[in-house]
């Protein structure tokens, strides 16, 4: 196998690796927006309210694009 | 915060001590947040060795891990963990969902899992199982406690308690407590030593809505000051010298249940205000600790003491009195429950004629006379001592007379009562070893512990049972 093709194989991270990186910071995003939409660290306005039901939105779209890809 | 905190209180819900143990600290902040939410004290950590320095100095309920952290590998701290006590309740945070991870996990130990990204309500539901596996766990422990203090109780020295009585003042004393066993209500019994004070306490217990709960008791004058605090609310690590880790105290092990005081008017004046706190805030806190925790017991206290003119004296503080006193009863000396007695003195030759494999049933009218005559100022605890003593040595099928010792030698220790009888005094006529022996055999058979005993004579434990043994006591 040419090195440049060896090299490049060992860089890419593992499917596992992956899923760790992508999955982590995630669940600090899904864990926060929820726990700002349940109001557990303060009443939101209606316009706060709409804009974290937003990011929740986004934020569940993500989990399952990534549990799809990587999880299948 | 408050409220749901009031709501666990009311239903005996008991807040857990939680260590996240996660590398990502976004997940260590919103994981705190959602576990303080639920009522929960929650302390974190981002690496195995940090998490193992909180890990030797206080204990958790559940431990929630990372599978990665950073380049370490949860699964070694799971390990660890687990090894120190298999009982430990932990969970896996792990990115993968397939069920291989997991099953591996809660093969080497794990109580559950949580798969990344996890919402909310999933730790919210793992919060949930991990308290009904507490709830189960305690329970477990309680059975095995109550099962060996039923064993014990198999071969103790005394038959079951009798709860009736043919005196009116005593009946009248059980009627009031049986009625407010099944309330919330502090009992405050008062009565001589030896009168059954804490046979009632634990009674009382056993009839209430606490019964499947702990009882736990503790001996006000059987410590010094600085470790009756520790033996009551626990300490931390540092605290006072010698204490090299954390330790949870009685007040903690009765959460939800009864915690009994045993002389209560020997509380030394530096704890009082801690007892008042927890019976007003159902709070308190460890020695050395600056953390409120909150505990809900329900308070049982005895002593001989004149408690009123104990706060007449500043000796007790009032407030506490008013507190431990909702309900109150005084019972009586058994020297004022003549139709109680013989009762008493027959269930006592029963128990004992069996223990010792004798058939002695009945007491001569001699035996009779002395026993109803005799003012047994340590009450029924001289007078179960006094029977079995007559039953070993009884030579016939009835106790006489003349298998109980001399009057000279069956008197009170503080003079209070017992002045039908011959005192022994300074230049009777007999030896200093005869002296000695009597004087420690009678402390003994009216203390409930031989450290309470050994106070009493000025001497340690050590002595009192090296004098014990040459005098070769049972």
């Amino acid at each position: 196998m040419p090195s440049s093709d060896h090299n490049e194989n060992e860089s890419k991270p593992s499917a596992q690796t992956l899923s760790h990186d992508l999955k982590t910071p995630l669940t600090g995003i899904r864990m926060i927006l929820q726990l700002l939409m349940e109001e557990k660290v303060g009443p939101l306005n209606e316009q706060q309210r709409k804009m974290v039901r937003q990011a929740n939105d986004d934020c569940e779209r993500m989990v399952t694009v990534i549990q799809q890809r990587l999880d299948s | 915060m408050v409220v749901h905190l009031a709501l666990q209180r009311l239903l005996w819900r008991h807040p857990m001590d939680i260590l996240i143990v996660d590398d990502d600290e976004s997940i260590r902040t919103s994981t705190s947040m959602a576990i303080e939410g639920e009522g929960h004290y929650v302390e974190s950590a981002d690496q195995i060795e940090t998490a193992q320095l909180r890990l030797k100095e206080e204990n958790f309920d559940l431990i929630l891990i990372d599978l990665r952290l950073g380049e370490e590998n949860g699964m070694e701290l799971l390990k660890l963990v687990l090894e120190k006590n298999p009982a430990q309740l932990a969970v896996i945070f792990t990115a993968h969902a397939s069920i291989e991870s997991a099953v591996r996990a809660t093969r080497q130990g794990a109580f559950d899992y949580l798969s990344k990204p996890f919402t909310p309500d999933q730790l919210r539901g793992v919060l949930v199982k991990a308290e009904r596996a507490l709830k189960t766990q305690g329970e477990i422990r309680n059975l095995k406690t109550t099962v060996s203090e039923l064993k014990s109780e198999v071969g103790r020295s005394s038959p079951p308690p009798r709860f009736d009585s043919s005196d009116v003042m005593m009946q009248s004393a059980l009627d009031t407590l049986f009625r407010a066993a099944s309330t919330p209500a502090s009992i405050l019994i008062l009565g001589e030593s030896g009168t059954g004070k804490s046979v009632i306490a634990r009674t009382i217990h056993e009839q209430s809505h606490l019964s499947n709960q702990p009882f736990v008791t503790i001996s006000c004058p059987s410590l010094s000051k600085e470790l009756l605090e520790s033996e009551l609310f626990g300490h931390v690590k540092g605290a006072f010298t010698g204490a090299v880790k954390d330790k949870w105290g009685k007040v903690h092990a009765a959460d939800g249940g009864t915690l009994f005081l045993d002389e209560i008017g020997e509380l030394p004046p530096e704890i009082q205000p801690k007892l008042l706190r927890l019976l007003q805030e159902r709070e308190y806190e460890r020695l050395g600790e600056n953390k409120l925790r909150q505990s809900n017991v329900r308070i049982i206290a005895a002593t001989n003491r004149d408690l009123k003119k104990s706060v007449m004296n500043g000796e007790f503080r009032e407030d506490l009195y008013y507190r431990i006193n909702v309900i109150s009863v005084e019972l009586p000396p058994l020297r004022a429950r003549k139709r109680d007695l013989m009762n008493f003195a027959e269930d006592y030759l029963k128990h004992f004629g069996k223990q010792i494999g004798r058939k002695v049933e009945a007491f001569s009218q001699g035996a009779r006379d002395f026993m109803e005559s005799y003012p047994w100022p340590g009450n029924l605890r001289e007078l179960r001592n006094a029977i079995e003593r007559a039953a070993i040595l009884c030579q016939s099928q009835q106790i006489q007379r003349s298998d109980f010792p001399p009057l000279d030698s069956m008197l009170p220790i503080n003079g209070s009562d017992g002045s039908e009888a011959d005192r022994i005094a300074p230049g009777s006529e007999i030896s200093l070893a005869d002296l000695e022996e009597e004087h420690i055999r009678l402390v003994v058979d009216r203390t409930n512990n031989l450290q309470e005993a050994a106070r009493i004579l000025g001497i340690d434990k050590a002595t009192l049972y090296r004098k014990r043994k040459k005098m070769q006591m049972a």
